[in-house]
């Protein structure tokens, strides 16, 4: 399958994937060099024919975009300015508007979400320039939560999931892209929505597994983490992933599940670490479509 | 957090000809003025705002095919390169790329969501010819009419069936498997049309810059 990811760079560039494969390209562009080359090689092309049709635009436009922009909080550069000194009032107005940024700010201090590792340089951050720091937070902008520490206990309790165990945050990142891209695309892969941001969930009886993605989701407490929960037909609940957005609300989990068998999908927020049962009534749910 | 390398960017851009005489170069000044709207400087937005909302809402109009629906789309797209724009990074492609790609994407999702999937497949016939928006409205500066001119030049030199590919995903919101299914082909071929118009696209215009 992992071919198969490099030849999507031409129909990403055209905006010609499903949202779900979208979502998957665009992680694994993240860890894919060669894919990063090759979208921005052949974006030349489709520049040239974004920019040929330029007709005025209608006056309202200029007032109406004026008018929208002026009570539109910005989202923070990838690498959240945490540790922005408070002489930088905008900043920080637009930050924590964006609700995101505010509630890592305190998380990011104890570093308590492994996604938040991002925030580890915080500490250098603060003596370089924003745009360094976008720079060094770019590739980071598809940061998966949970890689590894936080996930040793659900790994154990689901069996398969494919994160975790003694690879780098990297490769383990790599890897759970290509697992969503896998699940992205089976032939047999149904799509529905997740409550949590603008999330998906998709599921795959041939791979085996669902895939949870999505981005604009807020960052729970500090201490707590979302918890895939697999809802089996037979009424029993299976501990999935665990996982913590990244920077802008974006994130990602996979889990090896047996798929005729799920009844529904369900996310908790957990203490951070995972729980091996809930400890709260889900705030989403997603059924299963119906056995055919 | 006025850094020294924005100061740099600042005289560079007073440097450059006023935007009315528009530059042969914009993209400095807009990467420039993307950057200082990241920092939530609405003067440098507006700025931006004049060098390529005429860009982005022809896009818009060029897929969507719909004047209101064209603003609304071209108004959506504005307000997230202002609500994203600490996101752009000048050394993984230029600004009005990095604004078209968010245009076209609102515009794409925009088409499909109000066209059903299988009424889309169905209705577009697979000779769909790459046609350009009306003269009237098209803004009337040397500089357009030059990249018109190019753009139809390059998209001649395609064959027949790249040119169908692309018109379908580019400008009609079709994914790269309902364009394939439309023409009667493998997905691989439909993505390598796709690739290989792109590259000769991008080729040709490479040296006229
Ligand atoms: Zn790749």
């Amino acid at each position: 399958m992992s071919e198969e990811l490099h030849t999507l760079a031409a129909p990403y560039v055209v905006d010609a994937l499903e949202p779900a494969e979208r979502d998957a390209f665009e992680a694994h562009l993240a860890t894919c060099a060669d894919c990063r080359e090759e979208v921005a090689s052949l974006a030349l092309a489709t520049e040239e024919l974004a920019a040929s049709h330029a007709v005025t635009p209608p006056p309202s436009l200029r007032a109406a975009v004026m008018a929208e922009v002026s009570r539109t909080p910005q989202l923070p550069p990838v690498v959240e300015p945490v540790a922005e000194p408070a002489a930088e009032p905008a900043a920080d107005a637009g930050a924590t508007a964006d609700a995101v940024a505010g509630r890592t700010a305190g998380a990011s201090v104890s570093s308590a979400a492994p996604a938040a590792s991002v925030d580890v340089v915080d500490g250098d951050a603060a003596s370089v320039t924003p745009l360094a720091r976008r720079r060094a937070g770019r590739s980071r902008r598809w940061w998966i939560a949970a890689p590894v520490a936080a996930v040793s206990l659900a790994v154990l309790v689901v069996g398969g999931v494919m994160i975790a165990d003694a690879r780098s945050d990297r490769a383990a990142q790599q890897a759970l892209e290509a697992d969503a891209l896998e699940v992205a695309g089976a032939s047999d892969m149904e799509a529905m929505a997740m409550d949590l941001g603008t999330g998906r969930l998709m599921v795959s009886a041939e791979t085996g597994s669902v895939a949870l993605l999505g981005s604009s989701a807020p960052v729970p407490d500090e201490g707590r983490e979302y918890q895939v929960w697999l809802v089996m037909r037979d009424g029993t609940v299976v501990a999935g992933p665990t996982f913590t957005p990244g920077a802008d609300g974006d994130y990602l989990a996979v889990s090896d599940a047996d798929v005729a068998q799920v009844a529904a999908v369900a996310l908790t927020e957990e203490p951070e670490g995972g729980s091996e049962a809930p400890t709260m009534e889900p705030f989403a749910v997603t059924e299963m479509p119906a056995e055919a | 957090m006025t850094t020294d390398e924005e100061e740099g960017m600042e005289r560079h851009l007073r440097a450059v000809p006023a935007a009315a005489q528009a530059p042969a170069d914009p993209a400095v000044a807009m990467a420039a003025l993307l950057e200082r709207t990241a920092l939530g400087d609405t003067a440098a937005y507006e700025e931006l705002y004049g060098l390529v909302a005429g860009a982005v809402f022809g896009l818009a109009l060029r897929i969507v095919r719909d004047r209101d629906m064209a603003e609304d789309v071209a108004q959506e797209a504005l307000v997230e390169v202002w609500r994203r724009a600490a996101r752009f990074d000048r050394e993984s492609g230029t600004a009005r790329s990095w604004i078209l790609t968010i245009a076209h994407r609102r515009a794409v999702d925009r088409v499909r969501s109000e066209q059903a999937h299988t009424t889309r497949v169905q209705a577009q016939a697979p000779t769909v010819e790459v046609d350009h928006a009306g003269p009237e409205d098209v803004i009337d500066d040397m500089h357009s009419e030059w990249q018109a001119a190019r753009v139809r030049a390059g998209l001649a030199t395609l064959t027949d069936r790249q040119r169908e590919a692309l018109d379908l995903c580019f400008y009609k919101g079709f994914t790269h498997r309902e364009a394939a299914k439309a023409l009667g082909i493998p997905l691989g071929t439909a993505k390598a049309r796709i690739r290989d118009g792109l590259i000769k696209l991008r080729d040709g215009w490479g040296g006229e810059r």
